[in-house]
């Protein structure tokens, strides 16, 4: 372990409970880079667009996926948050769910495995 | 449910449809020896294979049939040839071959009257043909079939499990980091953990009478990134902890971890008071951070455009620093920082302080901003959490001595009073921004005043119209007249011209 760093202890006692400012969600660092969530979210949607009108089952299957990537990438599922990505993953979920329930109900043949 | 016998027989019909016309010769020349129909309803639990077998035997006999009927078709046909052969440039051959037609009793071909065969080829059959629909060959619905599906299922489970562990391990990362750091905070600050929307503030001195650390958390803003803000402390109006750890959450991004890896970041962000911090700008990081930063932070990249080497300040080569004044470096970091620095070389990323800092705005609302935004005075310090795999207390125990290192200089940035000279240099360089901003939003203002004082008029005519008693009505728009008509008119001036 590297030597303990000593720091001149300040005597006085730097404490301000008169000076607290309350914390406001904008001053949170949010990753700006994190565009996964939105990019699968619009790609689930489309694909269980996909699934439900053409009843292709395996992009029933993929969209259910993307909103499954979508929810782990979500940003701030927390209490207070500037933006919130829970109503969009909540979306996509319920759109991929009853696209793959319609394209099992419609032709309840298995997939067939052609690779 | 498709009925699964009608669907059987044509299936069946389908493979013989191509023989059609040998059946019925079949039938005429004696009992068909076609296998007996199938039954599937009666047995039920018979696997789909076996069907299907009996679906092969079934066109195996047919093909048999057909191999039959094309030998009797050959044999006539070799018949045929071989007279012509043997005496092909002789007439009585042909003759011969019509002869042979005429020896056949008519008796034999009662159902042949009207489609006699004529010539070599056969008559062209009357049967209507058959419009077969396309049905795919279906391997049945039972349960060993939905082989893709458990596959899919399988990969499904997979991602929740990797999804709940990588969250698990984050959210231990963040509890370690308190456990091991919360003494330094509570004697800095007075308040920590606020979320800003609880009634009562959790002030460090509750959370010091025994209502103990675990009431606090830090707030979630994702499952790899947590906050907590501190305040309540000299020269500082707040500071926000936030610990960027990896996506180990998410399964793909593990995998592209594996290509391009990254490292879990502790990055403090300390808001200062407005008087406490003097007007300066300075970066110190790794290579890479510090020219991340040149792009991302606006006031970097205007007041220190060029970045130098960290041995021309008595720092390792993999360091760069970029600062607007450069007395001020060697005011804040003196021998003992540095010295820290040196020895947690590969845990920090960069120090930025800045006096101009302003919030990063997406491109939508860049144009609707029509004064600059206030800038706030922020120190920035971001470290990387070391890659051995210890355990989690251990590493954030690691980690101490930084954050021990930033409250430090927090106080010595506070102390640091810029030299006249380099002051003038300062103001210069943000008087500069000032104006660039408001050239840029020139346009825009122009457009909300325009766009106020026709909001103003059209409340004034509202008004007029709006007015119930006609007489205070009319003085109102004899007044309105006036201005307009003042606002047209010529610029006059009346001067009293005293009469010699």
């Amino acid at each position: 372990m590297p030597a303990t760093i000593s720091f001149p202890k300040s005597e006085a006692d730097v404490r301000r409970p008169n000076k607290i400012k309350r914390y406001k969600p904008d001053f949170a660092i949010i990753p700006y880079d994190d565009f996964i969530t939105d990019i699968m979210n619009i790609l689930g949607m489309g694909l269980s667009m996909a699934g439900l009108m053409g009843r292709i089952k395996l992009c029933a299957w993929l969209a259910l996926f993307c909103s499954l990537v979508g929810f782990a990438n979500a940003r701030s599922l927390g209490r207070n948050a500037s933006f919130d990505d829970s109503k969009q993953v909540l979306s996509s979920f319920m759109l991929s769910i009853s696209a793959l329930v319609m394209s099992y109900l419609q032709n309840p043949f298995p997939l067939t495995a052609n690779w | 449910k498709p009925n699964e016998d009608e669907d059987q027989p044509v299936t069946v019909n389908d493979d013989d449809d191509d023989f059609a016309e040998f059946d019925e010769e079949e039938l005429e020349n004696g009992p068909t020896t076609k296998a007996p129909p199938i039954d599937t309803t009666a047995r039920d639990d018979v696997v789909p294979k076996s069907r299907e077998s009996t679906k092969q035997g079934d066109s195996e006999t047919a093909q048999q049939n057909v191999r039959e009927e094309a030998k009797e078709f050959d044999e006539d046909d070799a018949k045929v040839e071989n007279e012509e052969d043997v005496e092909d440039d002789d007439d009585e051959a042909r003759l011969e071959v019509e002869n042979d037609r005429e020896e056949y009793d008519p008796l034999e071909f009662e159902g042949f009257e009207e489609d006699a065969p004529t010539g070599a080829g056969r008559g062209v059959s009357k049967q209507p043909d058959l419009k077969i629909a396309e049905v795919p060959i279906v391997a049945g619905r039972n349960w060993e079939h939905y082989m893709v599906e458990y596959l899919l299922t399988g990969c499904l489970l997979l991602y929740l499990i990797w999804y709940a562990s990588g969250k698990t391990t984050n959210s231990k990362l963040c509890d370690a980091w308190l456990a091991s750091n919360l003494d330094i905070l509570k004697n800095q600050f007075s308040l920590i953990g606020d979320e800003g929307t609880s009634k009562e503030i959790q002030t460090s001195e509750s959370i010091l009478d025994g209502e103990g650390g675990q009431g606090l958390q830090f707030i979630k803003e994702a499952d790899h990134v947590f906050s907590l803000w501190c305040s309540g402390r000299l020269h500082v109006e707040g500071m926000i902890v936030t610990l960027k750890l990896k996506k180990r959450q998410d399964l793909i991004n593990s995998f592209w971890r594996i290509i391009r890896p990254t490292n879990d970041q502790l990055v403090l962000r300390v808001y200062m008071e407005k008087e406490d911090m003097d007007t300066f700008v300075l970066c110190l990081g790794k290579k890479s951070a510090t020219a991340r930063l040149q792009k991302e932070m606006t006031e970097l990249g205007a007041f220190c455009p060029e970045r130098k080497g960290g041995e021309r300040f008595g720092m390792s080569p993999s360091f760069n620093v970029s600062a607007e004044l450069a007395e001020s470096f060697a005011a804040i970091f003196d021998q003992k920082v540095i010295a820290v620095l040196e020895q947690y070389e590969s845990e920090v990323e960069y120090l930025f302080f800045s006096d101009q800092w302003t919030p990063k705005v997406d491109e939508t609302q860049k144009e609707k901003q029509l004064k600059r935004p206030e800038p706030s005075k922020v120190l920035q310090f971001c470290f990387n959490l070391p890659k051995d795999n210890r355990s989690p207390v251990e590493v954030m125990e690691h980690m101490r001595p930084l954050l021990q290192l930033s409250l430090y200089l927090i106080d010595k940035v506070n102390r640091y009073r810029v030299s006249r000279e380099a002051k003038v240099k300062a103001e210069k360089n943000r008087q500069a921004i000032q104006e660039e901003f408001l050239k840029s939003t020139h346009a825009q203002r122009q457009e909300a005043a325009q766009q106020r004082r026709e909001d103003k008029r059209r409340e004034e005519k509202k008004k007029i119209q709006e007015e119930e008693d006609p007489e205070k009505q009319r003085k109102l728009e004899e007044k309105d007249y006036r201005r307009e008509l003042k606002k047209r008119g010529p610029k006059v001036k009346a001067i009293k011209v005293k009469s010699m």
